[in-house]
């Protein structure tokens, strides 16, 4: 099922959530919604719903307009920020609410409900409450919750957002390889972009209301179109890597990453955010060695430094790693900031 | 778990105030409803019994007390619930206007609200001559009665619930739809189990505060014995014809249900007090649950045997 949204606009009294917002998602993607909080993502998301209702703008579906059903005749799968499940109901019931409502036959709603805690592997679990879960776990019931109903459409609202680290990542990737195999169009909103990176076959950036750029990850990250883009990515340096026994390796330098303990090595992107880099004192590089080698030894990177701007009490480093492409940022305290043209970054 | 106590305060001072504590307590609550019941069954209980079953009028009192409270408490309820759903659930100008007004029967003498009401329904009153036209009687009469005492409970049930289904929020209610729930459906399904407590909590007030109305009933009634005389307005009327043990034998019907709703309201806040626990459970989300034999979170799979569901 294909979704169109056409010049969608919202206001919340004099607040302008969306502004003549217009969005396609094809048959079987996977979609982020990526943005600070108040750029309109999650009132879209509902829009989409039908949990919200456009002031001006359709809602499509297939070429259908649906913008005048009902939330209730929209067959959407919705995954709350915070789950929102039926807290006095079982795991099991909370499941098969959906079923019970279109008064599915017992049996029927048995074997539906079984099969999908199987699937979201809570198999045992269907006569606990959803506060005798964890987190994690809760997560996985609101999304079973909202595949019972067979949607066209699975819309998710940060649905890592109150999970811990380690469980987000875990389940980003059970996530994505379930979509993978179910093929529903699905869209999530999400203000983390390592997620929405990670996660979508394409990112939609919005900010104020509006569409600032949408594409595939790489084509977002590697080309931002606006000004506002590139600030809201320029946070974060992200290289092509490998992880391996809890280490990610970045130019050949370890970094810890506990959260892949195995030892086969696999590809990875590896984010790395500016404040978490530091630039070696040493200074003492042996000359333009190769820069994967980390020939000094220091943990550090040799590279030569594009531009130093200065904010506060804060400076960023914009420098180019030797041997590489991309631009590296770093954020130092300004009384810090190094002299000179060459530094040696380091995580 | 030892409770905090206030080290600061000197042993003497904590004596003084527990005692004016339970002096007050005792003088003005204790004291008083325990010699009702000793007023009451000072002939005995078989006394007590012929004062209430063998005397039409009191009978009567009591049928229609019986009958008046429940009738505004189910009024309340409805008119609770809608109005609380309202104000919890959607942003309208007026809004806050009307939460105060629920509270107005609060502020205002039961007497006036039964004087407002003889002035719009009564004989000469604004829609009086329409009323009578119809045939319909409300002064004077039990229609009267339930006005009255559904315009003084008016505030128990809705001021119950807007707090609560404030905290709970739409989104439980929002999902529900989602699934493909109709209007009724949510609201028995999954807004009535939510607030089951609170609103039994309303009742139960509302409905104490039902059956001991006096001042808006006495002046919407007309005092008419066998008619229109609830159980306090019967109490009052026994203890003015000097029948005091009748009248008190009344009375400790009205005390001991007193006590049935003290009961009735510990029980129920406790239930409260664990539904908010839960909630506050269910909002906060522990990534792995100590205790209680609840393995850690294995984490989501690893691979997917994925059907279509």
């Amino acid at each position: 099922m294909s979704i169109h949204v056409r010049g969608i606009s919202k206001a919340f009294g004099t607040f302008q959530a969306l502004d003549n917002v217009s969005l396609d998602v094809p048959q079987g993607t996977l979609l982020a919604l990526l943005g600070p909080s108040g750029s309109g993502k999650t009132t879209l998301l509902r829009i989409i719903a039908g949990l919200e209702w456009p002031d001006s703008g359709r809602i499509e579906e297939d070429g259908a307009d649906i913008t005048d059903r009902h939330a209730r005749q929209r067959e959407v799968g919705f995954v709350f920020q915070h789950y929102a499940l039926f807290r006095h109901m079982s795991v099991f019931e909370n499941i098969a609410f959906g079923l019970r409502v279109r008064k599915a036959p017992k049996h029927e709603v048995d074997t539906k409900v079984n099969e999908l805690l199987h699937l979201v592997r809570l198999d045992g679990l269907g006569g606990r409450k959803p506060a005798q879960l964890s987190g994690g776990q809760r997560q996985r019931v609101a999304l079973a919750r909202a595949l019972a109903i067979r949607p066209k459409i699975l819309l998710l609202d940060e649905p890592f957002g109150a999970l811990d680290a380690k469980v987000r990542v875990e389940l980003r990737q059970w996530l994505r390889r379930l979509h993978d195999e179910i093929g529903m169009t699905s869209v999530f909103v999400t203000h983390d972009q390592e997620e929405a990176f990670e996660l979508a076959d394409e990112v939609v950036v919005m900010n104020h209301g509006k569409i600032e750029q949408r594409g595939t990850p790489d084509e977002v990250f590697e080309h931002p179109a606006t000004p506002f883009v590139m600030d809201f990515l320029g946070n974060v340096n992200v290289f092509h890597g490998r992880v391996e026994k809890g280490q990610a390796f970045w130019h050949g330098i370890p970094i810890d990453y506990p959260d892949y303990p195995h030892a086969q090595a696999r590809p990875a992107r590896v984010y790395l955010r500016p404040h978490e880099l530091d630039i070696a004192r040493t200074g003492a590089h042996a000359s333009n060695g190769p820069a994967t080698n980390d020939p000094a030894g220091t943990g550090s990177l040799p590279a030569s430094v594009l531009r130093i701007a200065r904010s506060g009490p804060i400076a960023r480093i914009s420098c180019r790693p030797d041997g590489s492409e991309s631009e590296l940022h770093v954020d130092l305290p300004a009384d810090t900031t190094p002299q000179g043209s060459r530094v040696s970054p380091r995580p | 778990m030892p409770k905090p106590t206030i080290t600061t305060a000197n042993p003497l001072t904590e004596r003084l105030l527990i005692a004016a504590a339970v002096g007050v307590i005792g003088l003005l609550i204790i004291v008083p409803l325990a010699s009702v019941f000793a007023e009451a069954f000072a002939e005995g209980p078989a006394a007590w019994w012929r004062a209430l079953a063998h005397d039409p009028d009191t009978r009567h009192a009591i049928w229609l007390s019986l009958t008046v409270a429940p009738l505004a408490v189910a009024i309340n309820t409805i008119f609770g619930i809608a109005t609380a759903w309202l104000v919890s659930r959607f942003r309208f100008p007026g809004r806050s206007l009307l939460i105060t007004l629920c509270d107005v029967p609060f502020s205002v003498s039961p007497v006036v609200a039964g004087l407002a009401l003889v002035l719009i329904f009564g004989r000469q009153g604004l829609l009086g001559p329409t009323l009578a036209s119809l045939g319909w009687k409300v002064i004077f009469s039990w229609p009267g009665l339930v006005l009255a005492t559904t315009f003084v409970t008016l505030p128990l049930v809705v001021r119950e619930l807007i707090p609560v289904m404030e905290a709970i929020g739409p989104e439980e209610e929002l999902a529900a739809v989602s699934l493909g729930a109709s209007g009724w459906q949510v609201f028995t399904r999954v807004t009535l189990p939510n607030i089951r407590w609170a609103l039994l909590h309303g009742v139960v007030l509302a409905n104490a505060r039902a059956m001991g109305e006096f001042g808006a009933v006495y002046v919407v009634s007309g005092h008419i014995a066998g008619l229109t005389d609830t159980m306090p307005l019967r109490v009052e009327k026994l203890f003015q014809e000097y029948r005091t043990p009748a009248s008190m034998a009344v009375a400790s019907v009205l005390a001991g249900l007193a006590l049935v709703t003290l009961v009735a309201k510990f029980v129920i806040e406790r239930q409260l007090e664990a539904e908010a626990r839960e909630l506050e459970a269910a909002r906060s989300l522990p990534d792995t649950l100590a205790g209680s034999g609840t393995p850690p979170d294995a984490g989501p799979p690893t691979s997917t045997q994925a059907s279509i569901p």
